[in-house]
């Protein structure tokens, strides 16, 4: 380690402290920055995923389910009805879900109802068909036996966490029981960011909810480009009237999020790339500095034999090394700054790390490797002016 | 190295620089024929030429009309790279400040040149401790330069001129910050450790140092005004 660091020596010792700290403190706020944005970004991801499927939610009341349906259908016959004509005017490659959500109260888990002063707890209920929780990648996929029975569930992670339930126990919903057929993590994909805090049944769910629903949606998932949203508004048109039908489309929020996380990347460089500019300015000036004062030192050098190019890596090594030394202090800085900064920011914007993630190493290695190559930037101007200078005029005015 | 050619020639040299005040003849007509082996004093007054004389000789500069030869070799005629050869490899430099390199200490300073040769690390140490104990200052290979006295660093100036066992040295007013008594000890320690296979150039205003040369030239206003090859009486 003294050995790696032995032309360091050249350098006088209060000016290249000052440089390392400073070179220092410019990484760790580069560090810290490039952490805390691409964890930003990260939170954007299953918005990004969108991107790379035809995802619609179909949805309306089942009040207007009559007129929705050019009264061909009512609000109790209106899924059916949907489920019969949808798959017609759809690509076939387009997979079509009806959902159904609702509210139940939950009271107690086990052989027997909660008693007594037990409150009950309202949890959220969720239609989940065969094959849709497949297509919104939860995991571990569910056993295909799970939605045979009308009275079995699966639980969604963090509720069972919550519950502190798991397979093979006993829901007490509203009045009636269900089953625990396992647990599923559902990542929280739009446009279902809560189904895992979620009980999730493959049949109907109105006899287990608190309320009659409300409301009917049907969930459109297939490869990216089969269905535009515009060509999926003409052919509904045949089968519902748009008056009565919300379309949500998974393109405008991919498109959305793709359009935030660019110009997240764009300030994060923009704001790394000034910092990273005043670092190599310092080290420019502490180059430019050190060479001008050692120009009889280069020159003795050249003439004892020294061609230019070794001058100039002697120089670019210097510089490497002032470099390494603050690329290594200012990242295990900035490791602690965004560490540390995003509890506080995180409570306010989207830059926290999930429970249980740690600071991803590649923004810092991106920031040390880039900072490496700006100082090798910085010092290449001076040490190629030094190596250039006429080594007998040098002597000579020495 | 073929022993009757002669190791440098030069061959009406002329040299101009451009000062502040203009254009300034350093070097007039300087014709030259320095053999191997052979011990040049040049002596002259302040601004007679003797540094640049030693620059031509050393490849650190061209001459604007004449000829240098080193070794038959056209100075003229070769690469940047080929006279960069020839003073890593067959010239040695010793300067009137000794020119060290202050935050090294005296064995990184003498085993300086070998580096630019590419010679390891620990070949290195070992060839310049060798050259440190030649010149007395054995104990004195791990002290940083800037604690060595005048004569001290003079001597680690010396030895790294030996040190890639030159056919050529160089040495520009080695004593001329010295002191009498010192600059006497070190020359004499320069002149019996440079061998006799070796061409020593001494440039100097001291008449004394002329008596221990084969040669002396006597330069005035960038031209030879006298040269004697003579005893080392006849110099005197």
């Amino acid at each position: 380690m003294r050995r790696m660091l032995r032309p360091l020596r050249a350098h006088k010792p209060a000016r290249l402290v000052f440089a390392i700290l400073t070179l220092s403190i410019a990484l760790a706020g580069v560090v810290a920055n490039y952490s805390l944005t691409h964890n930003a970004t990260r939170a954007f991801q299953g918005q990004l995923d969108l991107s790379g499927r035809s995802v619609f939610l179909i949805g309306g009341t089942l009040n207007d389910a009559r007129r929705a349906t050019r009264g061909v259908a009512d609000g109790a016959s209106i899924e059916a009805h949907l489920g019969a004509t949808l798959p017609s005017i759809l690509p076939r490659d387009m997979r079509l879900f009806v959902l159904g959500t609702a509210q139940a109260e939950l009271r107690g888990t086990g052989p027997e109802p909660a008693r007594g002063s037990a409150a009950p707890q309202s949890v959220t209920l969720f239609r989940a068909p065969p094959g849709f929780l497949d297509s919104i990648a939860a995991h571990p996929a569910p056993d295909a036996a799970w939605g045979g029975s009308a009275d079995t569930c699966l639980l969604g992670q963090s509720l069972a966490q919550r519950l502190g339930s798991g397979r093979g126990e006993t829901l007490w919903l509203g009045g009636r029981t269900c089953n625990v057929a396992g647990v599923v993590a559902v990542p929280p994909t739009p446009p279902f960011p809560t189904l895992d805090d979620a009980v999730m049944m493959a049949g109907p769910i109105d006899g287990f909810a608190r309320t009659p629903r409300a409301g009917w949606s049907v969930y459109l998932s297939g490869p990216a480009g089969s269905l535009s949203e515009e060509t999926l508004r003409t052919r509904l048109g045949a089968v519902l009237d748009p008056g009565f039908v919300q379309i949500w489309s998974g393109a405008d929020l991919a498109a959305r999020a793709e359009r935030l996380v660019s110009i997240l990347g764009l300030v994060a460089n923009g704001l790394g790339l000034v910092i990273l500019l005043v670092g190599a300015a310092s080290i420019a000036s502490l180059m430019s500095f050190s060479v001008a004062e050692r120009a009889r030192e280069i020159a003795v050098k050249r003439t004892i034999g020294a061609t230019r190019a070794q001058i100039v890596v002697e120089i670019l090594v210097e510089a490497l090394l002032i470099g390494l030394v603050s690329a290594v202090i200012g990242a295990v800085a900035g490791y602690h700054l965004a560490n540390w900064l995003q509890a506080p920011l995180g409570e306010f914007l989207a830059v926290g790390l999930a429970e249980g993630e740690s600071l991803s190493p590649w923004p810092i290695l991106k920031a040390a490797v880039g900072f490496l190559a700006i100082c090798a930037a910085a010092g290449l101007v001076p040490a190629l002016r030094a190596a250039s200078r006429d080594p007998a005029a040098i002597l000579r005015a020495a | 190295m073929l022993l009757n050619r002669p190791l440098i020639e030069l061959d009406s040299v002329s040299k101009t620089f451009t000062g502040h005040s203009g254009p300034v003849k350093v070097l007039s007509d300087v014709r030259l024929v320095l053999d191997p082996g052979q011990r040049l004093c040049v002596i002259g007054a302040s601004g007679s030429g003797k540094s640049s004389l030693l620059e031509l000789m050393g490849t650190l500069a061209r001459p604007d009309t004449g000829r240098v030869l080193f070794d038959g070799q056209d100075l003229a005629s070769i690469a940047e790279s080929d006279r960069i050869r020839i003073r890593r490899h067959r010239i040695g430099f010793v300067f009137q400040n000794a020119h060290l390199i202050d935050y090294l200490d005296a064995r990184e300073n003498v085993a300086l040149p070998l580096r630019y040769q590419r010679i390891g690390r620990r070949a290195r140490a070992r060839a310049a401790q060798a050259w440190l104990d030649r010149v007395g200052l054995s104990r004195q290979a791990d002290t940083p330069v800037s604690r060595l006295s005048g004569g001290e660093r003079q001597r680690v100036a010396f030895a790294r001129a030996m040190v890639t066992d030159p056919d050529l040295v160089l040495a520009d007013e080695p004593t001329g910050s010295l002191d009498q008594g010192t600059g006497a000890q070190v020359l004499d320690q320069m002149l019996a450790l440079a061998d006799r296979g070796k061409a020593l150039v001494l440039v100097t205003h001291n008449l004394d140092h002329a008596r221990h040369f084969d040669s002396v030239l006597t330069m005035a206003r960038g031209k030879v005004s006298d040269a004697t090859h003579a005893s080392p009486a006849a110099c005197a």
